[in-house]
């Protein structure tokens, strides 16, 4: 059965995590010990949880400094496993309130990050968190804030979806063969590593366009809420005997950015802390999103030509003048007369040179990106599920959430 | 002293009631103490696992680690001395700031010491063969790189104990080495990389563009390899048992440790590293290749510089289009790498004493008067001037001071 992860006209689309932005008050109990309140409660309480204090000057609303210092706590908790419901609370003077959960539904459903989602498994985990994050809340009226689309017609909506973190997977495309990577929102590869690309955003000036002049801001780094990441990855599979390399985009899109290529979808959106944010999301949504995004990427792919991988060729010299001229911004005429210039070389000589060029010039095929990375599904092989005997069986707390006859597919 | 931000180790005893509740401590005692961190720990073997933080702008952070029945904790000091003393990073400290830096420190830290006997392992090389040593330091050196000639140049430097190719931001900064390498190599422009910071740096002056950071970032045996010069590296001998075959057998080990350096020990590391890159001072490497292979280094150099990729940008793309077939890979790039030294930098010119003693520096006005917590009413304790000046260094008129005590003049003035 092909997973509905597998995208059908393109790569696989994993959702590696979501994170929802809410504001429910913490139970009193939970605050006071929060490993004595799991005993009973069976909150699924993991290891010990992160405490962050910070101290910072109490300003007035004029931004006048008053003199005290205001105590800042945010505390972070695991459920069921590390990573698979984060809940980060804040304490705010007296009060402890539920700010953000991150939930990754496969690690939190199956015990397994890498394990892809099927229809219904994200519902099922959001089941699962609310089950589990309810004991925690204050007001049992509140237990609907901590799902987003779970709040009633006649109560106002808190919780939104605020990111989505995914992964797509291409195993038969090399990081090395992609030049000039651009994305409108993300940025630019520049500083990339030889097995890991980051898009970074590039430095504007803003303004009236002159940096320097007075009066203007400065340079800032704009920050579009689109994160991309790309990274060569090598994995061998021991069940099929089979070592599979590839390429894997990972894409954070958060706030406005998401909320943007969302929007056009009925049912997703509603008014929440008056503003229009996402508030439900499927398996497919994320995909189109995710589709969206990467078709957006500028720049091409480059693949090695068959014939040099076959044939070593005589004209070191001619392909390595293509490559460079079908790399960089130079034309191969510049390339072919910085190469004769140091050389001395006759006129012949010279014309051969050009004319080998222009051969393995027609060898180099270019191809757009966006084109390049719409690989059929045919062609995909998933890894995640070479050697998982996790895969097939529900974790316990999934079945006792969404009932004994659940499977995983 | 040309050191950006460093890391040392110090294993003391804490005050239990600051284990206890740290933020009612450092009330009381008034310490500026103005975060603290405890980590997620997926067991509770630990007794204490916790980061907190110094100053307003928590640019001294140290890492507590303590195991049960054991009466010392690991202390992981990461500090980084010019912001606790101007705010921010841009200048180059003098040998006198570094001691305020260290008095500052030990002045904040010595409360949270139980025995007075331990004060002296708060930093490090106050106690011959105390346990205290350096683990992690970044030299630098500032340049005035008008024309962006020397970053040009430097695009192209390989080294020999790195592999991974150099990564480039263009125009911006150069980064060779991994990132938890022992050596990595930093060159960037100081003062647009502070505007980019943004808050109160952002505000940072057109008129030091062109100040050019050569920095490099050192780490465990780099450390000891590179400044090993005098009293500057202690061994360490450790003696661990082991259970081999049914038999416990004792193992022991020596390890190098960095506990003090100088201001010239720095300055003669820099000269070190920096003159062991490769493909940017001009060398006396002899080529024994053929004539053809010669030309194809030279052009190959030629088209680094003109398409503004570096040489270990092409290397790579020629490795991965060419591969296997490309069997004369390393000589081409010998060839390469000779020509650009041929057209490199002048070493003595730019790691000249003079570039040294008078070294261009970032200034933020604003950001130095806002410094609250300055060496003013705080000595420096004798132990941390013998361990950090030159045994043999003759009178130093003071012909210019910090910029922190010179704004705290004015202030005191007006």
């Amino acid at each position: 059965m092909k997973s509905p992860q597998h995208n059908r006209g393109g790569p696989t689309v994993r959702l590696c995590s979501l994170v929802i932005s809410t504001k429910v008050r913490s139970a009193a109990e939970f605050r006071l010990s929060d490993t004595e309140f799991d005993r009973p409660r069976g909150t699924g309480l993991v290891g010990h949880p992160a405490r962050k204090t910070s101290l910072k000057a109490e300003r007035e609303p004029s931004g006048k400094k008053t003199g005290k210092m205001v105590v800042r706590m945010k505390s972070t908790f695991h459920l069921i496993e590390y990573g698979a419901i984060v809940v980060t609370t804040r304490r705010n003077e007296s009060d402890d309130w539920i700010e953000t959960i991150k939930l990754d539904p496969a690690l939190a459903l199956h015990r397994n990050s890498s394990h892809l989602l099927h229809d219904g498994d994200l519902a099922r985990a959001r089941a699962l968190l609310k089950k589990l994050c309810s004991p925690m809340v204050a007001d049992a009226a509140d237990v609907c804030h901590l799902v987003p689309s779970a709040c009633p017609k006649h109560r106002e909506p808190v919780a939104s979806i605020r990111s989505i973190d995914c992964e797509l997977w291409y195993p038969s495309i090399e990081l090395a063969h992609l030049h000039s990577l651009r994305h409108p929102e993300a940025g630019s590869s520049r500083g990339r590593k030889q097995n890991y690309a980051r898009l970074v955003p590039e430095v504007t000036e803003a303004g009236d366009g002159v940096g320097a002049a007075v009066g203007s801001k400065p340079p800032v780094p704009r920050s579009s809420g689109c994160s991309i990441c790309l990274e060569r990855v090598s994995r061998r599979s021991d069940g099929l005997n089979l070592k599979v390399s590839g390429l894997k985009i990972c894409l954070e899109l958060k706030d406005d950015a998401l909320t943007r290529r969302v929007r056009c979808q009925p049912g997703t959106m509603a008014k929440v802390r008056d503003k229009m944010r996402v508030v439900h999301l499927e398996l497919e949504d994320v995909q189109r999103v995710c589709r969206e995004v990467v078709s957006e990427l500028e720049g091409f792919y480059l693949p090695v030509p068959p014939e040099w991988s076959a044939n070593p060729g005589t004209s070191k010299l001619a392909r390595m003048i293509a490559l460079i001229a079908a790399t960089t911004e130079r034309t191969p005429d510049e390339v072919v007369m910085n190469a004769s210039a140091g050389r001395q070389v006759c006129r012949r000589t010279a014309r051969r040179l050009e004319k080998a060029v222009r051969e393995e010039m027609n060898l180099l095929k270019k191809l757009p990106l966006a084109e390049a990375l719409n690989i059929p599904a045919s062609e995909v092989v998933d890894t995640s599920r070479c050697n998982q005997p996790l895969a097939t069986a529900i974790d316990p707390q999934v079945a006792a959430v969404c009932g004994p006859g659940t499977t995983s597919h | 002293m040309p050191v950006d931000r460093c890391e040392y180790v110090a294993h003391v005893p804490l005050h239990p009631e600051f284990l206890l509740n740290k933020l009612a401590f450092a009330r009381a005692r008034g310490l500026p103490l103005f975060g603290v961190d405890e980590a997620e720990s997926k067991s509770s073997s630990r007794e204490a696992k916790f980061d907190f933080y110094l100053f307003p702008s928590r640019c001294v952070r140290v890492q507590v680690v303590k195991e049960p029945g054991q009466p010392l904790a690991r202390l992981t000091v990461t500090a980084t001395p010019s912001r606790v003393l101007d705010g921010h990073n841009g200048h180059v400290l003098s040998q006198d700031a570094f001691h305020d830096f260290g008095a500052i420190l030990m002045h904040y830290l010595t409360p949270l010491v139980s025995e007075p006997s331990s004060v002296p392992d708060l930093f490090p090389g106050l106690r011959s063969g105390g346990p205290t040593r350096w683990t992690y330091l970044e030299l630098l050196l500032h340049v005035r790189d008008v024309g962006g000639m020397v970053f040009q140049k430097l695009r192209h430097a390989s080294h020999t104990d790195i592999r991974v190719p150099s990564r480039c931001w263009d125009g911006e900064s150069i980064e060779l080495g991994r990132d938890k390498g022992n050596i990595q190599f930093s060159i960037y422009y100081k003062a647009p990389q502070m505007r980019k910071k943004g808050g109160h740096l952002a505000g940072v002056s057109h008129e030091f563009d062109d100040i050019l950071r050569l920095e490099v970032r050192l780490r465990g045996p780099a450390l000891a390899k590179y400044l090993e010069i005098g009293p500057n590296v202690e061994e360490w001998t450790t003696t661990t048992c082991e259970l081999v075959r049914g038999k416990f057998i004792e193992k022991t080990e020596v390890e190098k440790r960095l506990v003090r350096f100088t201001c010239e020990d720095l300055f003669r590391a820099l000269r070190k590293l920096f003159g062991e890159l490769r493909g940017v001072w001009p060398s006396d490497m002899v080529l024994e290749d053929p004539k053809s292979l010669e030309e194809m280094g030279r052009f190959l150099a030629s088209e680094a510089c003109l398409s503004g990729r570096s040489l270990q940008e092409l290397r790579s793309l020629m490795k991965t289009y060419l591969g296997k077939n490309w069997d004369n890979t390393g000589r081409i790039l010998k060839a390469a790498q000779a020509e650009l030294e041929r057209q490199g930098l002048r070493f003595e010119e730019l790691f000249a004493e003079s570039t040294f003693q008078f070294q261009p520096g970032v200034s933020v006005p604003s950001v130095e008067c806002g410094v609250k917590y300055g060496p003013e009413h705080i000595g420096v304790p004798w132990e941390i001037t013998q361990a950090y000046t030159p045994v043999d260094q003759g009178f130093r008129p003071h012909v210019t001071f910090p910029p922190y005590f010179d704004c705290h003049h004015e202030i005191a003035t007006a």
